[in-house]
């Protein structure tokens, strides 16, 4: 029992308790492996994708500046077209016929964002007052405002459509340093420029705008020099840069949103735009400029609802709930596992405890057994010796009587008798306690040698010199050599008792070496035993013979029998009925020997 | 010359004494025998000199182990331990053949130790090979007792 209550505490030292069962290191390690490759495997689809929505991210930011740039090419190439124009007229043309120019471009259809194209004339101030003079022949109201100190006059003195510009018409763009700085920029370099963020006189809103120049010259002019001096004016655009976003990609479609400042000046947002597209919290956001016409915009960029519908995916949370769902159930496997096995070792502690117990009890209870046979025999000898005793005194007083001629025979027939069996008596109680002590005498004895031991069994029972032969390859028993003696000395005993002619007996004892172990037989030529005896022959107090004249006690067979399974052997018997017997049984060589029960010996 | 071999026959069986009674008479063995019914028995004859007289010297002690009131094995130490008597020579003789019996008698020096026969037979040659080799030791004198 102690083994049983001892155990739950090892296990406690040696392993965590989960739910009452016994989790090992191996098992821990299982679990916290399954744990790390679900995380991993959470963790790096979340990384891959996070690396394609970041990449789409900045694929849409790439592909809406693209926009913004072709859509501004696309401007300068109608600027280009005008100037182009004015070449051919050599500078000068009339209201009608730009006109007819900003008809055949179909701006709206062409140019959406665009507010308008017109011309802008560069005036000395001199110049000024036929200008107008000219111009007021096509249109009577034409004036120049406002006033102003700088040394150009900068006129615009078409626009088309006209209707939603009119107010810009006459408009000196050189009062104002942004217009005027990108007119002059523009002259000087012979490249489109745009200006900074100005509010267009014509829009309604005032929201941010800017005018976009293409210059055009006098004379061909490669130089700064030339430029300035040939310089006579640009074909501009304006533009409302809401109008122009609008234009340039619909909002809807969009997966991001950006604000556009030039020189710190916000001239786009849409950041502050309410709309259902709003993310809150974008997944992305950036700053990006680009150089465009002699200007540098600066490009916040943030992605927006859409975006993050298109670049919400699942897959890494159905891959960590999948892994947990699969680790819950390792885990209650292993628990489950770790619970029955557990279950196992205590039940299998507990029966082999209760086993150990009641063989315990037996070996206490054979032990009182042997005990109690011994006892009782020790105790019949002093009766059975005071009969014998007894019975020779009762044939001495009657010598006298058994010599008379009147003596009844009978009297001394019984009396012998009776003697007779008191001899057996002893012989059967010394049987009983030599078998009783089989298991006792195991141990403590000297190694004896065969051969002598041959020539003792020859005394012993009066034999002569060539009845008992031996064939042996080993000189001496050194295992239990007590009972290896009584073993044979009680088979050899059992042949010269039941042979019909003793001067004739012959006995064969043969020892083989097989290892560990030897194998011995001993054979005689007497009588044979029936085969459907050979199991009973073993069991104690049978005796195949029976009625006057028995001297077997049926024990020694039984002493034969016990003797050799007390290291585990059997005896085997081959004999048939006036075919001899011969005994055959294994003995061990040294206490190692395979088959030896040490607790037996004990 | 045949030395006279006086018997204490220490034995609580009267069959016994009597088996070994009519043996001695039948072999004409010379000597007298006293017996005692146990060890303390025994040692009250040793040490009395009117029981002694009629157990003249020299005596051998024949001591059965399985006895009342005193066994053979205390009988023994006694004897070893008892001045004058310390030296008496005793034949342990014994249903008994166990070896602890054996080993016991001989450590208490026992002169030998033999197991009962069961038939009168047997009982005649011991006697007879006792008395022979009884016949054939010297005995102790008296007056060198206690000087080693």
């Amino acid at each position: 029992m102690e083994t049983i209550q001892t155990f739950p505490a090892e296990a406690g030292r040696r392993g965590l308790t989960a739910f009452g069962a016994r989790l090992s290191i191996l098992h821990i390690l299982i679990i916290v492996l399954s744990l790390a490759m679900t995380i991993a495997a959470w963790q790096f689809s979340e990384q891959q994708i996070k690396n394609r929505s970041l990449q789409r991210f900045e694929l849409a930011v790439e592909r809406t500046i693209g926009l913004l740039e072709d859509r501004m090419e696309n401007y300068e190439d109608a600027l280009w077209a005008g100037v182009a124009l004015l070449a051919v007229k050599e500078g000068d043309i009339s209201g009608p016929e730009w006109r007819a120019y900003e008809n055949s471009l179909a701006l709206p259809q062409k140019y959406p964002g665009i507010n308008g194209i017109g011309v802008i004339y560069f005036l000395a101030p001199e110049e000024v007052p036929a200008f107008i003079e000219k111009q007021r022949a096509e249109n009577p109201n034409f004036t120049i405002f406002p006033a102003h100190e700088n040394p150009e006059i900068m006129p615009i003195t078409f626009i088309e459509p006209r209707a939603p510009n009119a107010k810009a018409v006459g408009l000196d763009v050189a009062h104002e340093a942004n217009r005027r700085l990108a007119a002059l920029s523009s002259r000087d370099t012979g490249k489109a420029r745009i200006t900074g963020p100005i509010v267009l006189v014509q829009d309604e809103g005032s929201t941010a705008g800017f005018l976009f120049y293409a210059p055009f010259y006098a004379a061909e002019s490669t130089t700064l020099a030339e430029r300035r001096e040939n310089g006579i004016g640009v074909v501009y655009a304006p533009f409302v840069v809401r109008k122009l976003m609008e234009g340039l990609l619909e909002k809807t479609q969009r997966q991001l949103r950006f604000n556009i400042t030039d020189a710190g000046q916000a001239i786009y947002d849409e950041f502050s735009d309410t709309d259902d597209s709003l993310d809150p919290n974008p997944m992305y956001e950036g700053t990006y400029s680009i150089s465009i016409y002699g200007r540098v915009w600066t490009l916040d960029v943030r992605t927006n609802l859409h975006f993050r519908d298109q670049n919400t995916y699942a897959q890494p949370y159905f891959i960590l709930a999948g892994g947990l769902v699969i680790e819950v159930l390792v885990i209650l496997l292993i628990v489950l596992l770790a619970r029955a096995n557990r279950r196992a070792i205590s039940y299998a502690a507990e029966v082999s405890a209760d086993l150990r117990h009641k063989k315990d009890k037996l070996a206490r209870i054979n032990e009182e057994l042997e005990q109690f046979a011994y006892v009782t025999s020790h105790d019949l000898k002093t009766p059975i010796r005071g009969i014998g005793g007894l019975t020779e005194m009762i044939q001495e007083d009657l010598e006298e009587y058994f010599a008379s001629p009147k003596a009844n025979p009978d009297v001394q027939t019984n009396l012998n008798r009776i003697m007779n069996r008191v001899d057996r008596m002893n012989e059967l109680t010394r049987g009983v306690m030599e078998f009783s002590r089989i298991g006792r005498s195991a141990k403590h004895a000297d190694p004896f040698s065969l051969p002598d031991f041959v020539d003792t069994l020859l005394s012993d029972f009066s034999l002569s010199k060539n009845q008992i032969l031996l064939i042996s390859d080993i000189e001496e028993i050194t295992f239990d050599p007590m009972n290896f003696r009584r073993v044979v000395e009680n088979l050899v005993s059992n042949a010269v008792k039941y042979h019909e002619d003793l001067s004739k007996l012959f006995v064969t004892i043969t020892v083989h070496r097989k290892g560990d172990m030897c194998s011995v037989s001993v054979k005689d030529n007497g009588p044979g035993i029936d085969p459907r005896f050979h199991e009973r022959i073993f069991d104690m107090f049978q005796s195949l013979k029976s009625g006057e004249g028995q001297d077997g006690t049926g024990i020694g067979l039984a002493i034969v029998k016990k003797s050799v399974e007390l290291h585990g052997g059997t005896v085997r018997i081959t004999s048939d009925i006036g075919a001899g017997a011969e005994f055959c049984f294994d003995w061990p060589l040294t206490a190692q020997a395979p088959f030896h029960m040490e607790h037996q010996a004990a | 010359m045949k030395e006279i071999m006086n018997i204490l026959l220490v034995e609580d069986n009267d069959l016994d004494v009597e088996i070994l009674h009519r043996a001695r008479k039948k072999m004409g063995m010379p000597g007298t025998m006293v017996r005692a019914q146990d060890g303390l028995e025994a040692l009250d004859i040793l040490q009395s000199d009117d029981l002694r007289r009629a157990l003249p010297s020299p005596f051998v002690v024949l001591l059965d182990i399985n006895m009342p009131r005193m066994n053979g094995h205390e009988f023994l130490e006694e004897l070893r331990k008892t001045e004058l008597i310390a030296d008496a020579r005793v034949f342990v003789f014994t249903t008994s053949d166990n070896p602890v019996d054996v080993s016991k008698a001989y450590a208490q020096h026992a002169s030998g130790y033999i197991k009962k026969p069961s038939n009168s037979k047997d009982l005649t040659s011991i006697l007879d090979a006792l008395y022979a080799f009884w016949a054939k030791c010297e005995n102790p004198s008296p007056e060198y007792r206690n000087h080693g």
